[in-house]
């Protein structure tokens, strides 16, 4: 299984680095902000919660591009008494997710606006702080990019981006079965072009 | 082994919860003796529904029709019939310490033994308990079937698990025990020259106690007629302190008052001092020295009569107890308490394994409040006396006896006399029993606030998105005169209590996230006044999970289910 992941990342890789070759320009971004789950059960246990993402936009020829990257959510929230109980039981909340996308870009230098679709490999774990019980688990969900960079420098921009995920899980307790994790993320960072 | 044990324990909880209840017979019907092993023959009883009257050591007495027998054939259980035609009969179940007891029932009537040291006995015609000699302990079969109450065992109890402190409220009380009114009480008893059942000295000897109950000012005092041996009758006398927070939840504390001495001089002169003129008067002096003090929980003194006979007055108090859905929460049975083969005499406690906290609880009483030394013999085949027929009915029940095997060479003679007795171990042994009725019956005292009512247990379940947690939730109502409350728990049934909380709760309810999954656990809530003194325990609760997820009665469930769904 692990042979197969790195197989697939050095795969990854030499096709990025074949692409970047032939690649117009490349952009990385580095952003932080808040996510708002679209799943009420998510809402009610964790709330919403904070991400920092990373990302490599490489845009082609007319306007497409791929973009790839890194994004971690954490989040702290406490058990639910499903029937009246008192008693406190905090949870923590981890979702790493690295996104593969399809964007297109539109705009000037000084303002370019990227719409991206993909999918997202998520890997998450639940944890109870005080109890021996722990669940995580990963999957595949599609995701939506708007991100928008504003020129402040030759290279550097602001950065913002508005994202949406879906992560049915397939699994669930007693609040509820397949629990969707995904939901809304508005970023605020920077990016810089390489090239 | 340990593993099989449980799951046929297991098996058999199942098959008692589920299976028929004893059929009723018809046609001819046989006395029939069951080997208890294999440990599945249990279940197969409980599922066929056979009538079994005793639980002995080996094995299980039963009468059962041909379709019983048919039944029992084919689901090849193995049995001896020990007589075909049991119709107006009665069958004792006899202790014999030889062939030459054998054979002197065999001489008098027919009987079979069943396992050593024990005989079934009868006779063709009229009352075989009169045929029996004197020397020889005896109990008729009980009325109905014993069998919905050979469940599973608990585990065995820790050895000195009780962790209870004296209790210095208890103390006073176990100091008023007087040493003058026990022999007095044995010699008023003892002046009626015989207490043979079947004789008028013996109804004479039972209105003297009914009179010297009605003057202690107890609640309620009466006499309980019953027929026995050939349509006899004889009267037990019954009387009762209720309970101020839990009237129906009762303590029994128990002697047979009736007698006996060989057959030549039974009805003219059996004095039955030790046997049982002492438990009597030790039963009698509990009710003069609880009398005035308020309990929490109901104490029923009882006097029983046709003991001798074979437990017939104590076979039909239960009977009738479990009849009417009496909730009994133990019984202390005091026969024969005041003769001393050795000095220091030490008390023995015998219990069978559903009442051996009792035996605990009375060893540390003894300690607490008498210096008195016991013995705990857990042996369920031990059935000659007035505990047995509680067990048979399914309540606890304990047998407090100087030896045993007995060593008093009067037993049963013209010569049981108070001369005999002694005095300083009779006065122990019965502020070891006051002492432990009172810390059961728990007395009210002034400036504590109530002891709790109306715990009662629910699930509480916390949830996250991938796990569950389900936990015991304790609740009880909150009072007015308390500022906390405190819950105490243990795995072992009236034994070492465990506090849960720091601190004292300020709400009426409590999770207990701690308890394990597949357990039986016990509890009580104490309440904390604003002065800091605590309650008296409430009745104690118990919280089970049967294998799986099936609970038993409304207050259980399975305490602990986590992981994904």
């Amino acid at each position: 299984m692990r042979a197969r992941r790195v197989g697939a990342a050095l795969a990854l890789a030499v096709l990025g680095l074949a692409a970047a070759a032939t690649a117009q320009h490349l952009t990385v971004s580095l952003a932080a902000g808040g996510f708002s789950p679209s799943d009420a059960t998510y809402r009610q246990i964790y709330g919403n919660g904070m991400v920092i993402a990373g990302d490599a936009w490489l845009a082609f020829e007319k306007h497409f591009g791929l973009a790839v990257g890194f994004g971690r959510l954490s989040d702290d929230g406490l058990a639910v008494p499903v029937s009246g109980g008192e008693a406190s039981f905090p949870l923590s909340f981890t979702r790493t997710t690295v996104p593969l996308l399809v964007f297109y870009e539109l705009g000037s230098k000084a303002v370019t606006v990227r719409l991206g679709a993909g999918a997202g490999f998520h890997s998450y774990r639940e944890s109870w702080q005080t109890v021996d019980l722990e669940f995580s688990d990963s999957k595949v969900g599609p995701r939506l990019v708007l991100a928008v960079s504003a020129a402040i420098f030759a290279r550097l921009s602001l950065y913002a981006s508005a994202t949406y995920d879906s992560i049915p899980s397939g699994a669930g307790a007693a609040l509820g079965t397949n629990i969707d994790l995904g939901g809304f993320q508005v970023l605020g960072g920077l990016a810089y072009r390489i090239f | 082994m340990k593993r099989t044990s449980v799951l046929l324990a297991l098996a058999l909880a199942c098959v008692l919860a589920l299976g028929p209840a004893p059929r009723a017979v018809s046609g001819r019907v046989a006395l029939v003796r069951i080997p208890k092993v294999p440990v599945s023959t249990m279940s197969v009883l409980a599922r066929l529904g056979i009538d079994v009257r005793q639980e002995l050591a080996t094995c299980l007495l039963a009468l059962a029709d041909q379709t019983d027998l048919d039944l029992l054939r084919r689901s090849g259980v193995r049995f001896t019939v020990l007589d075909r035609n049991t119709a107006r009969r009665e069958f004792l179940v006899v202790g014999t310490t030889g062939p030459g007891d054998l054979e002197s029932l065999r001489a008098a009537g027919r009987a079979v033994a069943v396992e050593p040291g024990t005989a079934v006995f009868w006779t063709e015609a009229g009352s075989p308990a009169e045929s029996v000699p004197a020397r020889l302990p005896r109990k008729a079969l009980a009325p109905r079937s014993v069998l919905p109450y050979l469940r599973p065992r608990p585990s065995a109890i820790p050895a000195g698990g009780q962790a209870a402190v004296q209790d210095p409220f208890v103390e006073t009380i176990v100091a008023l025990v007087s040493s003058a009114d026990l022999t007095a009480g044995v010699q008023t008893l003892q002046d009626f020259q015989t207490r043979y059942a079947a004789t008028t000295n013996c109804d004479a000897a039972g209105e003297s106690l009914y009179s010297a109950f009605t003057a202690l000012g107890l609640d309620e005092v009466r006499f309980e007629p019953f027929t026995y041996s050939g349509g006899r009758t004889s009267r037990n006398v019954v009387a009762e302190k209720t309970g101020e927070t839990y009237p129906d939840d009762i303590y029994v504390i128990c002697a047979h008052y009736d007698s006996t001495s060989p057959s030549a001089t039974r009805e003219t002169l059996a004095p039955g001092a030790d046997d049982n003129a002492s438990g009597t008067a030790a039963v009698l002096e509990a009710a003069r020295v609880l009398a005035p003090f308020p309990l929490d929980f109901t104490v029923r003194f009882i006097a029983f009569s046709a003991e001798e006979w074979g437990l017939y007055g104590s076979r039909a108090h239960a009977s009738a107890a479990r009849a009417a859905g009496e909730r009994i929460l133990g019984v202390i049975n005091l026969d024969m308490i005041a003769y001393a083969n050795a000095v220091p005499e030490d008390l023995e406690y015998i219990v069978n394994e559903d009442s051996a906290w009792l035996a605990e609880l009375f060893l540390a009483a003894g300690g607490h409040y008498a210096a008195l030394a016991g013995r705990k013999t857990v042996d369920a085949s031990i059935i000659y006396s007035d505990h047995s027929p509680f067990w048979d009915q399914g309540y606890p029940a304990l047998l407090a006896i100087e030896d045993y095997p007995l060593n008093n060479p009067y037993y049963h003679q013209t010569s049981d006399t108070l001369d005999k007795l002694d005095t300083g171990f009779f006065t122990s042994a019965t502020r070891a029993s006051v002492g432990l009725l009172a810390e059961l019956a728990q007395p009210v005292r002034e400036g504590y606030p109530r002891t709790p009512v109306g715990l009662a247990a629910g699930s509480v379940v916390y949830s996250s998105l991938f796990n569950s947690l389900r936990a015991i939730q304790l609740s009880w109502p909150a009072q007015s005169d308390a500022t906390g409350y405190n819950v105490y728990r243990t795995g072992f049934s009236h034994l070492s209590y465990v506090k849960l909380n720091d601190a004292p709760l300020a709400a009426a309810v409590f999770n207990d996230e701690t308890a394990a999954a597949d357990r039986t656990y016990y509890y009580v809530v104490t309440a904390v006044g604003s002065t800091g003194l605590e309650s008296n325990r409430s009745r104690e609760l118990e919280v089970a999970a049967e294998a799986g997820s099936a609970v038993r009665a409304s207050t259980v469930f399975t305490p602990l289910l986590r992981g994904p769904r």
